[in-house]
Formats: C-alpha cells, sequence, structure tokens
C-alpha cells in the first residue's frame, strides 16, 4: 500500500491524510466541485474532483470514486465515516477493482448492516439484547402483538437503519398504525428497505459503545468504552471516555460481548459495538455494530494514546496489530464536543455560511481536529460538523475544566456553533455529576 | 438550489449557441437576465467568445470509441447540438460528452486515454 485515497470531506478528511503522512503513505484526496478549496484538498498530496455538490454524484458516487482512485493509481480507499463506508457494495466494488478498502470485508458491513440480523447474531452468543421481536414485522397486527408481547414504549426500527432514521417510539396501541406507516415509509425513504422490527423502548439509558480493532490474522482488542449519552435525536453531540456510568467490572463485561460478537464475524479494522445501558441495574443490550471509524474516536485516542486510522491503514495494509490486550492501558479522561454549524438557541437549526473568524483553542490537553480555516465555506450540501474540540485530564473534573476553558477560547464568528450549548452543558450539575442519559437534551436543555 | 462554475459554464455556452438575445430565469429569490453583449461593433473578438467544454465525470477521456460508434472529432470540426464529440470511461462504462450548441471545436486540451477529473476542461468551442 503505497497510496491511499480519501473518499470523504470536512475534518475525517484531514484526519485520514494526517495518519497516512504518519505512515509514509501518499494521499489523494476526493473532492466534491464546491469543496476545491478545502484544507483537506490543500494538504493532499492530489486532489481529484469526483462530481458536482450533490453527495449523490459526488462523495456517494461509488463509480466516480473507485475511477478516480484508479486514475491516480491509488491501491486503496479510505471511505473515512458516513457517505459510503458502511456501503457493503462499495466496499465489494472496491476490492473487484483491485484495491483495498480500508475497512472491515464487505461481508462484516452487510451483516451489520442489517441491524435485525446482527441482533439476531447477538442473541445467539449469549450478548444481551433489548427485548423485542425476533424477526420482521411484515403488518400492523404483528406490531401490535409486538406491544402486547414486550409492553409500551415501544421502539419500531429499521432493519436497515442508522443515523436515527427510521425510528418511531410508540408510546401506546393506538400510536401503532400510524408510527409502522411512518416508520416503513422513511425506512424506504432513507435505505431503500422498509423491513421494520420491535423492542421494548427503554428510557433514561445511557449510550455506551466499546472501541474494537481486529486484524486480518484474528488478534482482537478492545479499546475500552465511550459514552455518548449527550445527544439529541440521536445526533451524538459529546463523547467521554471513560463512561462515568461504568465500573471497571462492567468495562469488562462490555468488552467480553463485544469481543464475542467480533470475533464470531471474523471482523477486520476499527469498529465499535454499541449498547444502551440502564445505570441502575447496570444492565446493558447490544444495539447495533458501526463498521467504520466514528466521529468520536479521539476520546479513545487520548486515553489509550492508540492512533485508530493508522491502525486501520496498517490493518488494511495486512499487518498485523502491534499490541495485544495486556497493553492497552486507559489513562486519564478525556471529552469531545461538537462544534457544529448549527443555532442551539434555534432548536440546533443548521446554519451553513462562511466562517469570518477562527481561531481553535490550543493548550495543555487540548486537541482540535477541524478543516475550518478563516474564510471557509460551510456549504448547505454535507453535514454541518466544523470541529471536535478535545481534552484530556488525569480524571473527568480536569478534562471537564479544559474543555470549558478550551471552549472560552474558541473564537469563531460568522456561522451560529454549537459552542454556546457545551459551555451551559459543562456547568450543568446534571452533565457535572454523572446523571444524563440519552433524552437528557429534549427533556432538559433550555437555550443558553 | 447550487450552480457551480460548471454548470454556470454550461449555462453561459447555451445561452451563446442558442438563436434568442436574452435570457430571464427566476428560481425563488434569484432572478438573473442575461443580454447577448452587442456593445458597439467589433468589441468581441471572435476568440473572446470561445469556451472550455468541461468532463461530465471522472474517468478516462476518449477522443474516439469505435466499438461504441463514437466519431474521432478535431480541431476545426462543426457539430450539431448534442453530437457527441467525445466520451468519458468510467469503469469501462463510457459517457458521452455531448455539444452543447452549434458549435465549432477549436482545440482538444486532453490526449486520448488521459485520466480526467470532473469538470477538467477538455476542449476548446466556439459558437457559430
Amino acid at each position: 500500500m503505497k497510496r491511499v485515497l480519501v473518499a470523504n470531506r470536512g475534518e475525517i478528511a484531514v484526519r485520514v491524510i494526517r495518519a497516512c503522512r504518519r505512515l509514509g503513505l501518499e494521499v489523494v484526496c476526493a473532492y466534491s466541485e464546491p469543496d476545491r478549496e478545502t484544507l483537506p484538498v490543500s494538504l493532499a498530496d492530489r486532489g481529484v474532483c469526483i462530481g458536482p455538490a450533490p453527495a449523490r454524484q459526488s462523495y456517494l458516487n461509488g463509480r466516480a470514486l473507485i475511477a478516480a482512485a484508479l486514475g491516480v493509481r491509488a491501491d486503496a480507499v479510505h471511505p473515512g465515516y458516513g457517505f459510503l463506508a458502511e456501503n457493503a457494495d462499495f466496499a465489494r466494488q472496491c476490492v473487484a477493482a483491485g484495491l483495498t478498502f480500508v475497512g472491515p470485508p464487505a461481508e462484516a458491513i452487510a451483516l451489520m448492516g442489517d441491524k435485525l440480523a446482527a441482533r439476531e447474531l447477538a442473541a445467539s452468543l449469549g450478548v444481551p439484547v433489548v427485548p423485542g421481536s425476533c424477526g420482521a414485522l411484515a403488518t400492523v397486527a404483528e406490531a401490535e402483538e409486538a406491544g402486547r408481547r414486550y409492553g409500551y414504549p415501544l421502539l419500531l426500527k429499521a432493519a436497515a437503519g442508522g443515523g436515527g432514521r427510521g425510528l418511531r417510539v410508540v408510546r401506546a396501541e393506538s400510536e401503532l398504525t400510524e408510527g409502522f406507516r411512518s416508520a416503513r415509509a422513511e425506512a424506504e425513504a432513507a435505505f431503500g428497505a422498509g423491513t421494520l422490527y420491535a423492542e421494548r423502548f427503554l428510557e433514561r439509558v445511557r449510550h455506551v459503545e466499546v472501541q474494537v480493532l481486529a486484524d486480518s490474522l484474528g488478534r482482537v482488542v478492545v479499546l475500552g468504552e465511550r459514552d455518548c449519552s449527550i445527544q439529541r435525536r440521536h445526533q451524538k453531540l459529546l463523547e467521554e471516555a471513560p463512561s462515568p456510568a461504568v465500573s471497571p467490572a462492567l468495562g469488562r463485561q462490555l468488552g467480553e460481548a463485544a469481543l464475542a460478537l467480533v470475533r464470531a464475524i471474523h471482523y477486520e479494522s476499527a469498529g465499535t459495538v454499541e449498547f444502551v445501558l440502564e445505570p441502575g441495574s447496570g444492565r446493558f443490550y447490544f444495539i447495533e455494530m458501526n463498521t467504520r471509524i466514528q466521529v468520536e474516536h479521539p476520546v479513545t485516542e487520548m486515553v489509550t494514546g492508540v492512533d485508530l486510522v493508522a491502525e486501520q491503514l496498517r490493518i488494511a495494509a495486512g499487518a498485523p496489530l502491534d499490541l495485544v490486550q495486556d497493553d492497552v492501558r486507559i489513562t486519564g479522561h478525556a471529552l469531545e464536543c461538537r462544534i457544529n454549524a448549527e443555532d442551539p438557541a434555534r432548536d440546533f437549526l443548521p446554519s451553513p455560511g462562511i466562517i469570518a473568524e477562527w481561531m481553535p483553542p490550543t493548550g495543555e490537553g487540548v486537541r482540535v481536529d477541524t478543516h475550518v480555516v478563516p474564510g471557509a465555506v460551510v456549504p448547505p450540501f454535507y453535514d454541518s460538523l466544523l470541529a471536535k474540540v478535545i481534552t484530556v485530564g488525569a480524571d473527568r473534573p480536569e478534562a471537564i475544566a479544559r474543555m470549558r476553558s478550551a471552549l472560552d477560547d474558541l473564537r469563531v464568528s460568522g456561522v451560529p456553533t454549537t459552542a454556546p450549548f457545551h459551555r451551559a452543558l459543562l456547568d450543568h450539575p446534571d452533565f457535572r455529576d454523572g446523571r444524563v442519559h440519552t433524552r437528557w437534551v429534549e427533556e432538559t436543555w433550555r437555550r443558553p | 438550489m447550487y450552480l457551480g462554475w460548471d454548470e454556470v459554464r454550461q449555462v453561459l455556452a447555451a445561452i451563446d449557441a442558442s438563436p434568442g438575445e436574452e435570457l430571464e430565469l427566476e428560481v425563488g429569490e434569484l432572478r438573473v437576465v442575461v443580454r447577448k453583449g452587442r456593445h458597439g461593433s467589433g468589441r468581441a473578438a471572435p476568440s473572446a467568445r470561445a469556451f472550455e467544454l468541461t468532463s461530465p465525470a471522472v474517468g478516462i477521456f476518449r477522443r474516439a470509441a469505435v466499438a461504441d460508434g463514437l466519431a474521432f472529432v478535431g480541431a476545426g470540426a462543426l457539430t450539431e447540438p448534442g453530437e457527441v464529440l467525445a466520451a468519458i470511461e468510467v469503469l469501462s462504462e463510457i459517457e458521452p460528452v455531448r455539444a452543447p450548441g452549434p458549435v465549432e471545436v477549436v482545440s482538444v486540451l486532453v490526449p486520448d486515454g488521459e485520466f480526467v477529473e470532473y469538470g477538467q476542461p477538455l476542449m476548446l468551442l466556439r459558437p457559430r
């Protein structure tokens, strides 16, 4: 592996470019027309324009990306996250074209992409899953049966789901017909497949996920957990590692559950096994596995010292993992705040525009992953993530204090951002005391 | 709605190549009026009106693909709207590059078989 095509944009493209450089790999950045003047394109050894603004014709256009990779004589494609990162067909097509897909085998992506199949596999391995339907729900009547069996509130989920789409919380049987119809319509529109299943909807839970790395020789390491309970409409806003709600013993149980799943599917590359956790009982349930690098991967990097993106590249190149489980030490505590071009005072309305002023924070224990420079354009076509501010401290209070100070130092103007939300969140006693859950933002958050 | 440089170039080329003198376009709050330049005689030299035809896809530039019945179009060729001037091979599928209007090919900017990016200038054309 000598030359990598980055099939993505924004901060993750910058992140992949840095990892490639660290490994001495040449890097070509694919970009859409409006992204021509962006940081990743200027940092890469070369840029290739793959299409016009709409993602369907550029970052979601697998044929264009593969043609670009072949045209620049790249031998590998890194998909980043989002776009085609979890598209099994794209992974397969890369391999068929003689390219290395920097991610897991297509079969693992396909299996975990079918959320219902993944759930059934987890259950068969003894990994706890949320009580719910064993198979697909074909009709409203079957959903009603699930409701009677598992009780309300019931969560209807798309088997092809992800990103919070095709999900409906149904609080009573009277809402089921409408919920079933709308979830199926949304799933069909978003994923081209309307298959639904049902789970008991758990309230007041935390979102906890386990980071794994697996190489092509079958060696797997677990790199601890992250807590991503601060989210809004299933979009994560702040993540931390380790989870304040997970004891070392519980962390080991979560790791063993993740390990069982990863081993069963002969997984390779970086991956994340997601769970919901009932903080009171310590009971946890598998929800899904993400077969890609995740936005929030830096918090794990900061407490383990492992460069996850570099490891992805090394694994893709066929190298064995250069660490074993006993080498993994979780040191200190890390937080990540997602600075999005969204207005927290206007219900997090996405706010594209031009960044007038931009000065990211620096200092001890502060890391900023970003593609933003002064004058950068936030186009309306893609996600609104501007930067991830990451802090690490000896313990959680120190990481929080550093984050609070870093967010005060952040200078950004031209577009509203989520920074005021994060400042208020960090000062909130519920967050400081670790008393948050996945619906906390919706239920508790008031404009700053 | 978003117009990249490529779209703007294509719109301008289509206007240039059309017999009409004026185009008025209204999309939402955006209103664009284009009137063909007639600012005094002889101001616009013919070469000033030449424009670039850009690649509609990322792939391999093919000036001629006999198997697909494409003709070889070279400098000086006069073409009709929609006529195939060249092609882009994207993973062994052929995407035709068509004339945006009745044009003359001034020059071909890319050698046959070369890798081109989306939006890369392929040919210099002049309306006729």
